[in-house]
C-alpha cells in the first residue's frame, strides 16, 4: 500500500470505524473492555523497545489497529444512550412519572406543535424521591404564549410516560425511528399544556446560548430584507444554516437540480469563508514571512469559528469547521499540505466525540465530497485546456461539480433515489453565487448592526441587492428544474449495491492511474456482475402481483400492483404528502412506473386487471369487498377472498358473516382503536384470520 | 480549447487487456438492457370479470324481492345503520332513523306514542305498523324497556359466576381501562358498566379517591385496588422540591373578550383557547356575520362544552349587531350559504315564498310549518324583511 504511507491516520480511522460498526451490530457490555485499552497501549510500547523489534515491527501495527478498533467499539457503546445504567427507561414509567429536563436545541414549530429536544436530568414519581437520570427525549408541546418563549438551555419539569418511536407502518417508508437513532434519540412524548412548567433558564453551554442569540438577531435582519418565503429560505439556509422554515417547493427545486448541497452550510461555505479571510489577509498584509503565516492561520481560525458561532453552531457547521481547522493547522506545521491525512484526523476527532455522527448522512456526504473533489478535480480539469480565461473559470467550476457528484453518486442514489441530470449547470450558477450571497450576507450583518444608526442606507442597499441576487439564483434553479429530463427518479439500490459501486470506482481509478488494464477489466467485470444481479432481481417482478393495504392515519390507501403498474384506491381526505410518504419508496423498490390513483368511493371502475363495482373489487382472480357500512336487507351470501373494513363503521360482525364469506379480514387505520379491539376479540373467538394495520403495519399480499 | 492529455496514447491497451475489457463491457450492456424486454413476458391475458359481476348483481338483486317497505327504508336511507340499546317509549325520531327506520316509519312510531301508545314489553314494539318482522328480529336484542316490578332478575346467577373467578391484580387507569379489565380486577359487572357509563358521560378521574365516586363502588373493592390505581393520591402541593408546587396550574391574566370585536389573537388569551379554536370562532363569526348571542360561540367546530363553560364568564357582547340577510331577495343557493340554513331548508323557504308571497315580518316567517321553534329563534337575528 505505497500510496497510504503519507496518510497514517487512514490506517487508524479504518479500524476505529470498524469498531463502531461492530458495536452497532453486537451489543456487548463494555466495562471490562475499558481495561484492555491501557494494557494494549503498554504492550505496544514495550514491544517497540524490544531487541530485534524491527523484524517484528508488524506487531506494533497490529496492536495499534486493535487499540483503535476497541476504541471505536467502546466509544459507541458509551455514547449509545440506552446503554446507560441511569437511562430513564430503566425506571418504572407511568403517566404520573415526573421528569426534569433541559432543552438541548432550539425548539422548532412543526405541524402546529413545538418540537423540543430534551436531555433528561432527573426523574421520579409523586410518591417517590427523585433520582438522577439521563437519556434523550423528543417532546412535542402545545403552542401557546408560554411555550413559545422556550429556548435552548431552559429547564422544564414535565409529567408523562415517554413512548418508544413507532416503526414505520409501510414497507421501505422513511424510517423515523432509525433516523432518530442516528441522533441517539429513542423516545418521544406529547406533553399537553398543563403537564409542564419551566424551572430554570440557566442550563446549557454559555457559548452555545450566545450563538443562538446571535443567530436569532441575524435571522431578524434577514427577515427584514428577504421578504418572501423562497428568498428567505435560501438566504437563511445558505448564510446561517437555518432550515427550519424551508419552503418545500424551492427545496425540491434545489434537490432536483443537484444544488441542494449549497443549502446546507458545509465545507463549501466554510471553505469560502476561509478563502475570503485568506485573500483579504494576503491583500492587506502579505504572507511572505513565517510569522505572518502564523498570524494568518490564527486569523483564519478565529474567523472560521466566529462564523460557526454566527450560524448557531449547528452540527454540519461544526463538522466543516473542524475539518478546515485541522487543514489550517496542518498547513502551518508542514509545507506539503497532506490533505487526506488532515481529513482523517478531523474525522477521527469528530467520531471520537460523537461516534453516532458516522451514521449521519451529512457527515458521510461531506467527507466523501471533499475527498472526491480533492482527488478528482485536478484530473478532470486537466482533461480540457481552455485558452479563454472566462471559459477556463467555468471549466474549473464544472470540474469541481463533476468531481463532487461522481464520488457522492452511489451514496446519494442510495439515500435519495434520484439523479439530477443538470448538476453541472446548477453548479455553475450556485457556487459562485454562494460566495457572493455569503459575503453579501456578512456585509449586511456588519452594516446593519454597527452603522444602522447613522448610515442606514448602506445596509438597505446591500439588503436590496442581496434580495435580487437570491431571487435571480432561485429563478435560474427553477428554470433548470422545468427543463424536461432534469431529474431521473425511482432509482433503487441496496446498501450492498452501493458498496459494490464504490469498489468498482476504486478499481477503475486504479486502472486509469497505473495504466494497467487488469484493473479496468476487474472493475468492468464487477460492474457486469452488478448488472446481472439487477436484471435477475428485476426478473423476479415479472407477473408478480400484490395487494397492499397501507398504514395511513384516519385514511384508507389500497394498492393493486402488478407488472410495473399500480392502481391506488384512496380515501377523500388523504393528503398528497401522506400518499407520497406511504407509497413512493415502495413503488420505486417494486419497479412501478405507471401509477393510477382512483377515489375509493367510486362506484364503478374498469381496467384490464382491476374491476370495481359498488365496493366490490376484483384484481386478477382475487375478490374483495370494502366494508364501510353495515350491510342490510336480505342478500345472497357472496364468496370472497378478503374483506377490508375501513372508515370506522358500526358493525355487527356476526351479521356481516352472513353476507360475506372470506379468508381474511383486514382492518385498516381509518378505524378507531376501540372498535378494532372489539372486532379483534370477535375474530379471535371465532377463529377468523385477521390483520390489524394500526398494530402490525401495512398488509401486503403477494400472489 | 483542446484536450489536455494525449488521448490516443492514453487509451492504448495491450490486446489481452482489450479483450477482457471488451468482453465484460459487452456483458454490462447486455444485462443493462435486458430488463427492457421483460414486458414481453408479461401475462397480459385480460381477466374475465363477468362472473364476479353476475355474483355482485345477484347479491344486490334480492333487495327488490323483499318487503317493499324495507326496500323503501333502505333506499331512502343516506345514513348508516347504528344499532344501540334504546327504549321505544322514549327514543327520538333521529334515534329511530339511526336504527334503520325511514323518516316516515319513524314518524309513525312517534305519532302512536303521541296519541298515548305505550310499549310495555318488547313484543309490543312488533305491533307498530312501522316495525316489520325483519326489523324486529334485528332490533329485538337492543330494546330496553325498564320493567316496573323487578325482583331480582338473572342477576343472582350472574353474581355467583363472577364471584367464582379469581380477581387479578395489575396497574390500571380508571380513565382508560376497558370493561373487561375492570371485571378482571374483581369489580362487579354492574359497577364496572356504571363506571364506563360515568366515563362516557364525561367524568374524569384525577386522583385515586375519585374512583369512589362511581355509583355503588364497593368499599372493599376500593381498598383492595387502591394500590393498583395509576393516579396520584392527591393533587395537593408537595413539600419536597420535586416536582415543584405550581405544577398543575398555569396563571393567565383575566381578560374580557368582546365576542364580536375580538381578533383571533385576543381569543387565545382565554384559558383553553389556542390558535386553532380561536381561528374557528372567528371563522364562524365571519360566516354568520356576527354573534347575536354569547351562546353561539359554543357552536365553533369541535369546541368542547367544558371549554365553553370555562370561558363563558369572560365573554361579553358589547355590540350584538349582526349582518342581516334580506330573506325576500335571496335565491335558494344564496340562502343555503348561511351557516344556519341548510340547502334543503333554503329550498323550502323559497318554495314557500313563491307560493305565499314575500315575508313581511318575523311572524309571517314563523308561519311555515316545517321549521322548529329552535330554528326560528336562532335565525331571527339574521333576517331582514325588506323587499
Amino acid at each position: 500500500m505505497k500510496s497510504l504511507r503519507p496518510v497514517p491516520f487512514f490506517r487508524l480511522i479504518l479500524p476505529f470505524i470498524g469498531g463502531i460498526l461492530c458495536a452497532m451490530y453486537a451489543g456487548v457490555k463494555v466495562e471490562f473492555l475499558l481495561w484492555t485499552l491501557p494494557i494494549i497501549f503498554v504492550i505496544s510500547i514495550l514491544i517497540s523497545r524490544l531487541k530485534g523489534h524491527f523484524s517484528k515491527r508488524w506487531m506494533y501495527g497490529v496492536l495499534l489497529t486493535l487499540l483503535f478498533f476497541l476504541l471505536g467499539f467502546i466509544r459507541y457503546n458509551q455514547t449509545y444512550e440506552l446503554n446507560s445504567a441511569q437511562h430513564f427507561s430503566h425506571q418504572i414509567l407511568s403517566k404520573t412519572s415526573v421528569f426534569e429536563a433541559e432543552i438541548t436545541d432550539m425548539p422548532v414549530v412543526k405541524n402546529e406543535r413545538l418540537k423540543v429536544q430534551l436531555k433528561i436530568l432527573k426523574t421520579g414519581s409523586e410518591n417517590k424521591e427523585s433520582v438522577p437520570a439521563d437519556g434523550n427525549l423528543l417532546a412535542y408541546l402545545d403552542l401557546d404564549s408560554l411555550s413559545q418563549n422556550l429556548s435552548y438551555g431552559d429547564r422544564i419539569f414535565f409529567r408523562g410516560k415517554p413512548t418508544q418511536i413507532r416503526l414505520p407502518g409501510n414497507p421501505v417508508a422513511f424510517d423515523y425511528r432509525k433516523y432518530l437513532h442516528t441522533q441517539n434519540i429513542h423516545y418521544q412524548l406529547f406533553i399537553s399544556e398543563s403537564d409542564w412548567v419551566k424551572s430554570a433558564e440557566t442550563g446549557g453551554y454559555y457559548v452555545q446560548r450566545q450563538a443562538f442569540k446571535m443567530r436569532k438577531k441575524f435571522l431578524k435582519i434577514l427577515r427584514k430584507y428577504l421578504s418572501d418565503s423562497e428568498t428567505f429560505s435560501v438566504g437563511s439556509a445558505l448564510i446561517l444554516g437555518y432550515k427550519d422554515e424551508m419552503n418545500e417547493d424551492i427545496r425540491t427545486a434545489y434537490a432536483q437540480t443537484g444544488a441542494m448541497h449549497v443549502l446546507a452550510v458545509s465545507g463549501l461555505h466554510v471553505g469560502l469563508i476561509y478563502l475570503i479571510i485568506s485573500k483579504l489577509f494576503d491583500l492587506l498584509f502579505g504572507t511572505y514571512r513565517r510569522k505572518m503565516r502564523f498570524i494568518k492561520a490564527l486569523t483564519c481560525l478565529f474567523g472560521l469559528w466566529l462564523f460557526a458561532m454566527l450560524t448557531g453552531m449547528s452540527p454540519s457547521v461544526m463538522r466543516a469547521s473542524v475539518m478546515f481547522s485541522v487543514i489550517i493547522v496542518a498547513g502551518l506545521v508542514r509545507r506539503n499540505n497532506r490533505i487526506y491525512n488532515s481529513l482523517c484526523i478531523s474525522a477521527l476527532f469528530l467520531l471520537l466525540l460523537n461516534p453516532f455522527m458516522l451514521l449521519s448522512v451529512g457527515f458521510q456526504l461531506s467527507y466523501l465530497a471533499v475527498t472526491g473533489i480533492v482527488y478528482f478535480q485536478p484530473r478532470i480539469y486537466a482533461l480540457l485546456i481552455c485558452e479563454n480565461k472566462f471559459a477556463d473559470f467555468l471549466w474549473q467550476l464544472c470540474s469541481v461539480s463533476i468531481a463532487a457528484q461522481l464520488v457522492t453518486l452511489p451514496l446519494s442514489l442510495y439515500y435519495f433515489h434520484q439523479f439530477p441530470v443538470y448538476f453541472w449547470a446548477s453548479g455553475l450558477v450556485v457556487v459562485p453565487a454562494a460566495s457572493l450571497i455569503l459575503s453579501g450576507g456578512l456585509l449586511l450583518f456588519f452594516f446593519e448592526t454597527l452603522f444602522s444608526a447613522f448610515a442606514p442606507f448602506i445596509a438597505a442597499a446591500i439588503g436590496f441587492l442581496l434580495y435580487w441576487l437570491i431571487f435571480t439564483v432561485n429563478f435560474c434553479i427553477k428554470a433548470l428544474q422545468i427543463i424536461p429530463g432534469s431529474v431521473i427518479e425511482g432509482i433503487w439500490i441496496s446498501a450492498f449495491m452501493m458498496f459494490i459501486l464504490y469498489v468498482i470506482m476504486l478499481f477503475l481509478v486504479k486502472g486509469i492511474n497505473t495504466r494497467k488494464g487488469k484493473y479496468l477489466t476487474a472493475g468492468t467485470a464487477i460492474l457486469a456482475l452488478v448488472f446481472i444481479l439487477t436484471a435477475f432481481e428485476k426478473s423476479k417482478f415479472i407477473n408478480n402481483r400484490q395487494i397492499i393495504v397501507y398504514d395511513v392515519y384516519k385514511n384508507s390507501l389500497i394498492d393493486f400492483m402488478g407488472n410495473g403498474t399500480s392502481y391506488s384506491l384512496i380515501s377523500n381526505d388523504l393528503k398528497e404528502k401522506s400518499y407520497g410518504f406511504a407509497v413512493k419508496n415502495y413503488h420505486y423498490a417494486q419497479d412501478v412506473n405507471k401509477s393510477e390513483v382512483v377515489n375509493i368511493d367510486i362506484s364503478d371502475y374498469n381496467s384490464p386487471a382491476l374491476f370495481v363495482k359498488e365496493n366490490f373489487v376484483q384484481f386478477f382472480d382475487k375478490k374483495l369487498y370494502l366494508l364501510d357500512k353495515m350491510p342490510q336487507g336480505n342478500k345472497k351470501q357472496i364468496d370472497l377472498d378478503f374483506l377490508i373494513v375501513r372508515n370506522n363503521p358500526y358493525l355487527n360482525l356476526e351479521e356481516v358473516g352472513k353476507y360475506f364469506r372470506c379468508d381474511k379480514i383486514i382492518f385498516d387505520n381509518s378505524n378507531s382503536r376501540y372498535k378494532v379491539e372489539d372486532w379483534k376479540k370477535y375474530c379471535e373467538e371465532n377463529a377468523i384470520d385477521y390483520h390489524v394495520v394500526s398494530e402490525s403495519g401495512a398488509w401486503i399480499f403477494k400472489f | 480549447m483542446k484536450i489536455g492529455y494525449p488521448i490516443k496514447e492514453y487509451f492504448y491497451f495491450a490486446k489481452r487487456e482489450r479483450q477482457g475489457f471488451v468482453y465484460f463491457s459487452a456483458l454490462c450492456i447486455f444485462f443493462a438492457f435486458l430488463p427492457l424486454i421483460y414486458p414481453l413476458f408479461y401475462d397480459n391475458t385480460t381477466v374475465d370479470f363477468s362472473e364476479f359481476n353476475r355474483e355482485i348483481e345477484a347479491f344486490y338483486a334480492d333487495d327488490e324481492n323483499d318487503n317493499p317497505q324495507i326496500a323503501d327504508n333502505i333506499r331512502e336511507q343516506e345514513k348508516e345503520i347504528i344499532l344501540f340499546d334504546f327504549n321505544p317509549n322514549t327514543a327520538s325520531k333521529e334515534d329511530f332513523e339511526n336504527l334503520g327506520f325511514s323518516s316516515k316509519a319513524a314518524q309513525t312510531i312517534l305519532n302512536y306514542r303521541d296519541k298515548g301508545g305505550k310499549f310495555r314489553k318488547k313484543e309490543d314494539f312488533k305491533k307498530s305498523y312501522s316495525v316489520t318482522d325483519e326489523m324486529y328480529k334485528k332490533l329485538e336484542d337492543y330494546i330496553v324497556i325498564p320493567e316496573e316490578n323487578k325482583a331480582f332478575p338473572n342477576k343472582k346467577r350472574g353474581k355467583k359466576f363472577e364471584e367464582n373467578l379469581p380477581a387479578e391484580e395489575f396497574l390500571f387507569d380508571p380513565n382508560t381501562a376497558s370493561l373487561d379489565d375492570l371485571i378482571r380486577l374483581g369489580i362487579s359487572k354492574r359497577t364496572a358498566k356504571g363506571l364506563v357509563k360515568y366515563r362516557e358521560a364525561g367524568a374524569v378521574f384525577k386522583k385515586k379517591s375519585d374512583l369512589q365516586r362511581v355509583y355503588n363502588f364497593r368499599e372493599a373493592d376500593y381498598l383492595r385496588l387502591e394500590k393498583f390505581i395509576d393516579l396520584p393520591d392527591s393533587l395537593a402541593r408537595r413539600q419536597n422540591n420535586f416536582p415543584p408546587p405550581k405544577f398543575v396550574k398555569k396563571e393567565k391574566p383575566v381578560v374580557y373578550i368582546d365576542i364580536n370585536a375580538a381578533t383571533a389573537e385576543e381569543w387565545t388569551q382565554l384559558r383553553g383557547i389556542g390558535p386553532s379554536y380561536a381561528r374557528r370562532i372567528v371563522e364562524i363569526r365571519e360566516k354568520l356575520g356576527g354573534f347575536a348571542d354569547v351562546s353561539q360561540v359554543a357552536e365553533a367546530y369541535k369546541l368542547p362544552d367544558s371549554t365553553y363553560q370555562a370561558i363563558l364568564p369572560f365573554l361579553t357582547n358589547e355590540n350584538p349587531t349582526v349582518t342581516r340577510i334580506p330573506i325576500n331577495k335571496m335565491s335558494k343557493d344564496e340562502l343555503g350559504k348561511h351557516p344556519y340554513i341548510t340547502w334543503k331548508e333554503a329550498k323550502r323557504i323559497t318554495a314557500y315564498r313563491s307560493a305565499n308571497g314575500i315575508f313581511k315580518s318575523m311572524d309571517d316567517f314563523r308561519k311555515q310549518h316545517v321549521f322548529t321553534e329552535e330554528f326560528y329563534r336562532k335565525i331571527e337575528p339574521y333576517l331582514s324583511f325588506e323587499y
